[in-house]
C-alpha cells in the first residue's frame, strides 16, 4: 500500500469507523484515539495489507481496540448525553421508537451490539463480520439473531403497552 | 428452500440481513403472501434495523488531516549522522615497545649531554669571572695579554681540574719578574694579592706552597691593612644594627598594619588607665 492508497482508506472508512466507534462506546474522545489507533496500525502494516482489505482491516483493528477499551473502561453502555442527541437528529419521524430501539441496543452485550451496528450501518456479511470480529459464520448468525429477536421482543412490548 | 412454519424466523431473520439470494427473498415475500399472519413478525424484525439517515451523516472523524501520510513524514536522517550521534568506540594504539626503548634511550643521552653542557657552562663563568678581574686590574696594555692569557690558561686549569700540575704555569702566572718585563703599570705584589683575594683556597694552598716569597710580602704589606678594614666595617655594621632606641621621645609613632598611631597619646592613655585601676584598687 502506497501513501496514496493510504489516504484514499482515509477518506473512505475514517467516518464510517469512527460513527462505528462512537456509537458503541458514546465517548467521542476515546473513539478518535481508537480510529487513530487502527490507521496507524494500518500504516505500520500497509506492506502486508491490500487495499481492498484495508477496511475490513480497520475494522478489525479497531473493534478489538474498542473492546479492550470497555473492558478497561467498563463503559458498555452509550452515555445518555449522546443518546439523546443522536435520537434527535436521527430518528424524527417515530422518535419513540426509535429512542425504545436505541435503549434496547443499549442493553446488548458489546458483542451483540457490534454484530447489529456492523451489520446495519456498513453493511457487512456475515463471514465479512465474523472476520472483523474473529468469529465464526455460524456464530455471526446465531450471535445476531439472538439480538434481533431481543429487540423485537423489546419493540412488541413496547407497542402492546402504547396501544 | 423450504420455508414452513417452524423455519420461517430463521428465514426472515436471513431475509432483513439481506443474506438470502434473490431467489430465496422471492420464496420469503411469497410464503408472507400466503400466510399473512406472519407477515406482522416480518414487519417487527425489520423495525429491529437501524438504518443510517441524515443526522449519521454529521457524525464524522473531526481531525481527518492527522491521518493523512506525506511523503514529507518518511524524511530520515542519513545513517553517517546517526552513526556520528553513537559514542564510537576507543582504538587504543599498542605500544611499540622497540620504539619506545629508543625514544627513550635518545632521550636519556640528549639529557645527560645537557647536564654534562650545563656544567661545562656554569665553570666556565666562573673562570671567566675570576679571568676579567685579573685582566681588568693587572694587564690593561697589549703585550700584557699574552700573559693574560697565559694566567687565563693557569687559572682555567686551577679551576676545572682541581689539581695543580705544572709548576712552571703557576710561576708564570705570578712571577714578579716576568711582569716586570712586561712594563706592567701595576705591581706584582698588586696582582698575586688580586688572585689570592679572587681564587679558592686551593689557589691559595698553590700560593703558599710555590710563591711563599710573595705571598710573604704580601701579607705584610696588604693583608693587615685589609683585615683592619674587615674589622672596622664589621664595628661599623654592628653599631648600626643594634642602635639603641630612645623609647621617652614623645614624637614617636607606631604603625600597625596600614594605621598610624600617635605614641604620646596612646602613652597618656596608657597612664591614666593605670591611674584609674590604681585608684580602684586603692578605694577596694
Amino acid at each position: 500500500m502506497k501513501d496514496i492508497e493510504f489516504n484514499n482508506c482515509v477518506d473512505e472508512h475514517a467516518d464510517g469507523l469512527y460513527r462505528f466507534i462512537v456509537k458503541n462506546i458514546g465517548h467521542v474522545e476515546d473513539a478518535q484515539d481508537i480510529v487513530q489507533t487502527a490507521f496507524e496500525k494500518l500504516w505500520v502494516n500497509r506492506n502486508k495489507v491490500a487495499p481492498l482489505k484495508a477496511k475490513s482491516y480497520l475494522f478489525t483493528v479497531a473493534y478489538h481496540q474498542m473492546i479492550d477499551h470497555i473492558r478497561k473502561e467498563k463503559k458498555a453502555t452509550i452515555t445518555q448525553s449522546y443518546q439523546e442527541a443522536n435520537a434527535k437528529a436521527t430518528y424524527q419521524k417515530d422518535p419513540e421508537l426509535k429512542q425504545i430501539l436505541l435503549a434496547a441496543i443499549n442493553e446488548l452485550n458489546p458483542t451483540q451490539k457490534s454484530l447489529v451496528l456492523l451489520k446495519d450501518y456498513e453493511g457487512y456479511t456475515y463471514q465479512e463480520i465474523g472476520e472483523i470480529m474473529n468469529l465464526s459464520e455460524s456464530q455471526v448468525k446465531v450471535y445476531l439473531h439472538r439480538a434481533r429477536i431481543f429487540l423485537k421482543e423489546k419493540l412488541v412490548h413496547f407497542e402492546k403497552a402504547t396501544s | 428452500m423450504n420455508i414452513n412454519k417452524t423455519n420461517y424466523e430463521n428465514y426472515f431473520l436471513l431475509y432483513i440481513d439481506k443474506e438470502l439470494s434473490a431467489l430465496d427473498q422471492a420464496a420469503v415475500k411469497s410464503f408472507v403472501l400466503e400466510n399473512p399472519e406472519y407477515a406482522n413478525e416480518l414487519n417487527s424484525l425489520q423495525k429491529t434495523t437501524i438504518r443510517p439517515e441524515e443526522g449519521d451523516d454529521k457524525i464524522v472523524y473531526p481531525n481527518k488531516a492527522l491521518l493523512y501520510r506525506l511523503p514529507e513524514m518518511e524524511a530520515t536522517l542519513s545513517a553517517n549522522f546517526k552513526n556520528k550521534l553513537y559514542k564510537q568506540p576507543v582504538t587504543f594504539l599498542q605500544p611499540n615497545f622497540k620504539l619506545k626503548a629508543a625514544v627513550l634511550s635518545v632521550a636519556a643521552i640528549f639529557l645527560v649531554l645537557i647536564g654534562y653542557r650545563w656544567m661545562q657552562t656554569d665553570k666556565t663563568i666562573v673562570s671567566k669571572s675570576g679571568l676579567i678581574v685579573a685582566h681588568a686590574a693587572t694587564l690593561p696594555t697589549p703585550n700584557a695579554n699574552e700573559s693574560a692569557s697565559k694566567a687565563k690558561a693557569a687559572t682555567n686549569k686551577l679551576f676545572a681540574d682541581e689539581i695543580i700540575t705544572d709548576k712552571s704555569t703557576i710561576t708564570k702566572v705570578i712571577n714578579p719578574t716576568q711582569l716586570k718585563l712586561i712594563n706592567n703599570p701595576i705591581t706584582a705584589n698588586e696582582t698575586a694579592i688580586i688572585i689570592d683575594q679572587e681564587a679558592t683556597p686551593i689557589v691559595t694552598d698553590a700560593q703558599q706552597n710555590y710563591i711563599s716569597p710573595i705571598s710573604d710580602k704580601a701579607s705584610e704589606k696588604n693583608e693587615i691593612p685589609a683585615t683592619e678594614t674587615f674589622a672596622e666595617a664589621q664595628n661599623h655594621k654592628e653599631e648600626k644594627g643594634y642602635k639603641v632606641i630612645d623609647t621617652d621621645e614623645t614624637d614617636r609613632i607606631i604603625y600597625i598594619a596600614n594605621f598610624e598611631i600617635d605614641g604620646a597619646a596612646i602613652r597618656g592613655l596608657t597612664r591614666r588607665f593605670n591611674a584609674l585601676f590604681k585608684r580602684n584598687k586603692s578605694e577596694k
